[in-house]
């Protein structure tokens, strides 16, 4: 090489002059890009998969990184990528691309697309969480890593390893959509067969023992799959009813068995399910409340004694489960029943959770709105019910009589006791997750009479999900203190501490995240520490 | 670091270019000063490949932090076993190969082998603990680039390197550092001193890097999640459908995730004045499996043709032998695992059997594509099984040993929701792209003064909807590493 072409300035005349073309265009488009990714404000929250985005790993932590360092730069990694300045939009745009990839020949009766998440991993009923922890389905798998991640170094970390079974098996078996355009319905697969839930028998056998005089209702709600699912797609999901019934064959005759499953098979063409959600609608939390008055030989009112509410335009959480366009594309009224003929009057005592998903503060009692409201094209509408799990609530109603009854629930359960409010004097809303009290002191405290248990199929099933209640008639009242050995991440922990704000929600089930809904824009702002559920509108 | 990353794209890439263009200002000074003086510039290239080599070094450790170490550490080894052997047409210079190739194989062998052998060991009854080794990403390829190093200086076909740093900078450079191709001593020995990038090399090498990524994150991704979905789960009494359409999604997720990563890799060469070899040809068109291994990772093929085969014999001496050993490290390289060298062994009986059989017939063509498409798939069966008992399910399904089930609803799925990405995928396994451009080519060319820019505008917008596309698909997508970074 002679020294001139050692020279390396560009000969931009001629015929490069294309390439140089070429370089300014794709250039001047990337620099842009790589302005909004880098410039930009990061993105914290994803409305669209409802949940936190990861955190820039701890600097200050130097000892955690000098461990580990290939930890702390995939940390970066994966900070980067998972918080990237519009990101439900790029999502969205995301799933426009998936989407044109469809071949759409097929007619509407038809049209069944299965999406599998993870590897099909299908639950069972294990008492070994971290083996359910490992199906954690893959829309939740950063989190659910860097979650694994910290168990590990935190002996204490096992609470939230109980918080994860509900949600593992929810995504881990797939989602299925049926129908099309307006129509389109998002299914869970359900994994289980007939020989699981022993320990949700279990715990209302040991309630009905514990409790002798007090009524105990076993209430499983299924799933919709179990209504919708079309006979070509039946082995997508396994069948939910032997499951259910088994659950009954095998309560002792002690409990009652509300039998909310043939209940909804006969409303099966209302809109018992929300096509979007994995909730059911209120009509379905209806008409399971409706089995359970008769359970308790109470009285019950028709819907003409309710209000009828709509929250427009509701997309709910399987859009962001599926990660399909077609899901956004058919939005639902979300509609909802306060009673108009009975007064009642709430009060709520909420739950503040740490980083790690543990209890740390309890507030004090204070009124607050059962029934939240929600915008129109709000995703979180089905909080109406209660605003968030992460609290128990006693709601005292103008009902005469001294039946009182206490509901131990999942999420499915908040959409339950709004229609009970005419059939007993009090109703005790507690959920299977946040209660730190006695169970025992609680129920005859309040004087409950009558207790039902209400969860879904998957709770029902998740002999985790059991355990913890029972392990409510034995615990102390008042919250664990943080852990002394803990105490150099326990200051950190104290900073991070949140209220009711989505953070600890999200992770939880695969439930609804955020509390009430200020501005769909910052959902983190809307409450700090204790402040209770405060949504813009209440009613009542 | 992985090149589908987005961190990669938007922080590493620009900081990297920014400084390399910087940098490069100071080198072009420093030769306007040597050119003005007379004189010629022993490392004109300097400031430019100390960019380079710094962040190749933080590519690596940014995976493998530890691990960087023992990549110095060989680079040593070599750089002083270059230089003592270089030109010794004596039983010390071949002391110095030999010592030289055996610390590099005893650095893979230790490793990305030990495990294996430990296991092996203890089936056989010896108390050996699992030493738990983590394999150090990339190892593979970065040592057999040293051991090719190592050879090419003793058979004189390079000099030896001088400079450590610049050594160093051919082992490490980040480009091919984690999956190739694999890159010999002596096709970039020169430009590692004296290169140029000139616009058209840039142009060339964005537009290649732009493809490569597509290939990567809009098919092999996608691929690979059928392919998990389908091959994944359990097993027991799967669907014919299911395994073949399963495999299918496999092959081509292999081989746009690599073919895609060595143009990515080629690509980002180009930009900073690298040619590295061209690593695929359009392994799915071949005739037959001495055909495919002609098209498929072409950089492994003609290291083990040029560095084991033609030393033992080739064709001369005890060719089967030769032809086995071969394969059997074929597949050994990809993983320390059975069901590799049994793959290897696989494709070392067929082409043998092709040798003296279907090399040597007349078929028609048609019934070699299908003899190959065949084989291939049956390969990547070996391949993507490590356990032997999901390895018989699949292939139980996959000849139809299980009662038939039609098109279960879940292998009809991952047809039609992706129907419009398999048809692009299975023609951009043929040589179609290339006609196509061809004939492209042609007609631009015929416009008179704007033929090269309306090739270039094309391009620009091919690549400007390719990296929105990408950049879209990157976000939430969760399992994005390269298979080959894996060996």
């Amino acid at each position: 090489m002679d020294k001139k072409s050692e020279n390396e300035l560009p000969e931009v005349k001629g015929k490069h002059g294309a390439s140089v073309m070429y370089i300014v265009m794709v250039g001047f488009f990337f620099a842009i890009l790589t302005a909004v990714f880098v410039f930009l404000p990061r993105t914290e929250y994803s409305e669209l998969e409802k949940r936190d985005l990861a955190e820039f790993p701890d600097v200050s932590d130097l000892e955690a990184i000098r461990k580990n360092p290939g930890k702390f730069t995939a940390d970066i990694s994966s900070w980067f990528s998972d918080t990237e300045p519009y990101r439900d939009e790029l999502m969205t745009a995301s799933m426009k691309i998936r989407g044109a990839m469809k071949a759409d020949f097929r007619s509407d009766e038809e049209t069944v697309s299965f999406r599998p998440a993870d590897t099909g991993n299908i639950a069972s009923e294990s008492d070994n969480d971290t083996e359910q922890e490992k199906s954690t389905s893959d829309i939740k798998d950063k989190t659910a890593d860097r979650h694994e991640e910290a168990s590990h170094q935190d002996p204490e970390a096992d609470e939230e390893e109980d918080i994860n079974d509900g949600k593992a098996k929810l995504g881990s078996s797939g989602t299925i959509i049926i129908g099309k355009g307006d129509n389109v319905r998002a299914l869970m697969a359900f994994g289980g067969t007939a020989k699981g839930g022993g320990g949700y028998v279990d715990l209302l056998n040991t309630l009905a023992e514990e409790f002798p005089g007090r009524n105990v209702y076993a209430m499983v709600a299924p799933l919709a799959t179990e209504y919708y699912l079309p006979a070509k797609a039946a082995k997508a999901s396994n069948p939910q009813k032997p499951f259910i019934y088994s659950i009954r064959d095998r309560l002792s005759p002690k409990v009652k068995f509300v039998d909310i499953y043939d209940e909804l098979l006969k409303h099966k063409k209302e809109d018992i399910y929300l096509r979007t959600d994995h909730h059911w609608a209120g009509l379905g939390g209806y008409y399971a409340a409706k089995k359970l008055a008769e359970a308790a030989g109470v009285p019950f009112k028709g819907l003409d004694a309710y209000d009828k509410h709509v929250v427009k335009n509701f997309v709910g959480s399987m859009y962001g489960y599926s990660k399909d366009i077609s899901v956004k594309k058919a939005p639902e009224d979300f509609v909802y029943y306060v009673p108009n003929q009975v007064s009642f009057d709430s009060e709520f005592v909420s739950y503040t959770l740490n980083k790690n998903f543990k209890i740390v503060r309890e507030s004090r009692p204070y009124k607050s709105a059962f029934f939240k409201k929600f915008k129109d094209g709000s995703g979180n509408a089905y909080l109406t019910f209660i605003g968030t799990d992460q609290a128990y609530v006693k709601v005292k109603t103008s009902t005469p009589g001294n039946r009182k009854l206490l509901i131990i629930k999942d999420s499915y359960g908040n959409a339950v006791p709004g229609n009970l409010f005419y059939s007993f004097n009090e109703v005790h809303v507690v959920d299977f997750r946040y209660f730190t009290h006695n169970l025992k002191e609680y129920v005859t405290k309040n004087g409950i009479t009558d207790i039902a248990v209400c969860f879904n199929v998957f709770n029902a099933y998740s002999s985790g999900s059991a355990s913890k209640v029972k392990k409510m008639l034995t615990q102390k009242g008042g919250i664990p203190a943080p852990a002394a050995s803990d105490s150099q991440s326990a200051s950190k922990k104290n900073d991070n501490v949140q209220s009711n704000s989505s953070k600890p929600e999200t992770r939880i089930e695969a439930s609804v995240p955020a509390i009430e809904e200020t501005s769909s824009q910052e959902p983190e702002k809307s409450i700090k520490e204790e402040t209770p559920v405060q949504p813009e509108k209440t009613e009542e | 670091m992985v090149f589908s990353d987005l961190f990669f794209i938007f922080c590493f890439i620009p900081l990297f270019g920014i400084l390399y263009v910087l940098f490069g200002w100071i080198d072009k000074s420093r030769i306007r000063y040597a050119v003005k003086r007379e004189k010629t510039l022993r490392r004109p290239m300097l400031y430019r490949n100390i960019v380079l080599t710094i962040f190749s070094i933080l590519f690596y450790a940014w995976g493998e932090p530890i691990y960087v170490f023992l990549m110095l550490a060989v680079v040593l080894v070599n750089y002083f076993c270059g230089l003592l052997l270089y030109k010794k047409h004596n039983a010390i210079g071949k002391a110095w190969l030999i010592i030289g190739v055996a610390a590099d194989l005893a650095a893979l062998g230790s490793f990305k082998y030990l495990g294996f052998f430990s296991g092996i060991a203890r089936s056989a009854g010896l108390d050996i603990p699992d030493p738990q080794i983590a394999l150090p990403i990339g190892i593979s390829f970065y040592i057999f680039q040293s051991i090719s190093y190592l050879v090419d200086v003793y058979r004189e076909d390079s000099k030896p390197q001088r400079n450590y740093f610049d050594l160093l900078l051919y082992i490490s450079m980040f480009p091919q550092l984690i999956a190739g191709p694999i890159v010999r001593y002596g096709t970039v020995a020169e430009e590692i001193t004296r290169r140029r990038a000139t616009a058209d090399d840039v142009a060339d090498g964005v537009y290649r890097f732009i493809i490569g990524l597509g290939k990567k994150v809009i098919i092999a991704n996608i691929m690979g999640e059928i392919a998990t979905a389908l091959l994944g789960g359990n097993l027991e009494n799967m669907s014919a459908a299911a395994a073949w359409i399963g495999i299918l999604a496999f092959s081509i997720q292999i081989y746009f995730d690599f073919s895609g990563y060595s143009d990515m890799a080629i690509g980002i060469g180009r930009c900073v004045g690298f040619h590295f070899p061209e690593n695929f040809n359009h392994p799915y068109t071949c005739t037959s499996m001495t055909d495919f291994w002609r098209r498929w990772h072409m950089s492994l093929g003609s290291f083990f043709r040029d560095y084991v085969y033609i030393p033992m014999g080739g064709n001369r001496r005890h060719q089967a032998l030769n032809i086995m050993t071969v394969w059997f490290l074929t597949g050994m390289w990809h993983g320390a695992s059975w069901n590799f060298i049994i793959w290897g062994v696989y494709f070392g009986l067929i082409i043998m059997i092709e040798k003296y059989t279907l090399l040597r017939w007349n078929i028609p063509r048609i019934g070699l594509y299908i003899y190959s498409i065949f084989l291939i798939l049956v390969g990547w069966g070996l391949f993507y099984f490590d356990d032997f008992g999901r390895m018989s399910q699949f292939f139980t399904a996959f000849f139809g040993q299980n009662e038939p089930q039609g098109l279960p609803m879940h292998v009809e799925t991952v047809i039609i929701d992706n129907l419009w990405l398999w048809v692009a995928a299975i023609i951009l396994c043929l040589p179609v792209r290339k006609q196509v451009e061809k004939i492209g080519y042609k007609m631009a060319k015929s416009i008179p003064y704007a033929g090269n820019y309306t090739v270039q505008f094309c391009h620009a917008v091919v690549s400007i909807v390719i990296l929105c596309c990408c950049v879209a698909l990157l976000v939430g997508a969760t399992n994005n590493a390269f298979i080959y970074t894996r060996f």
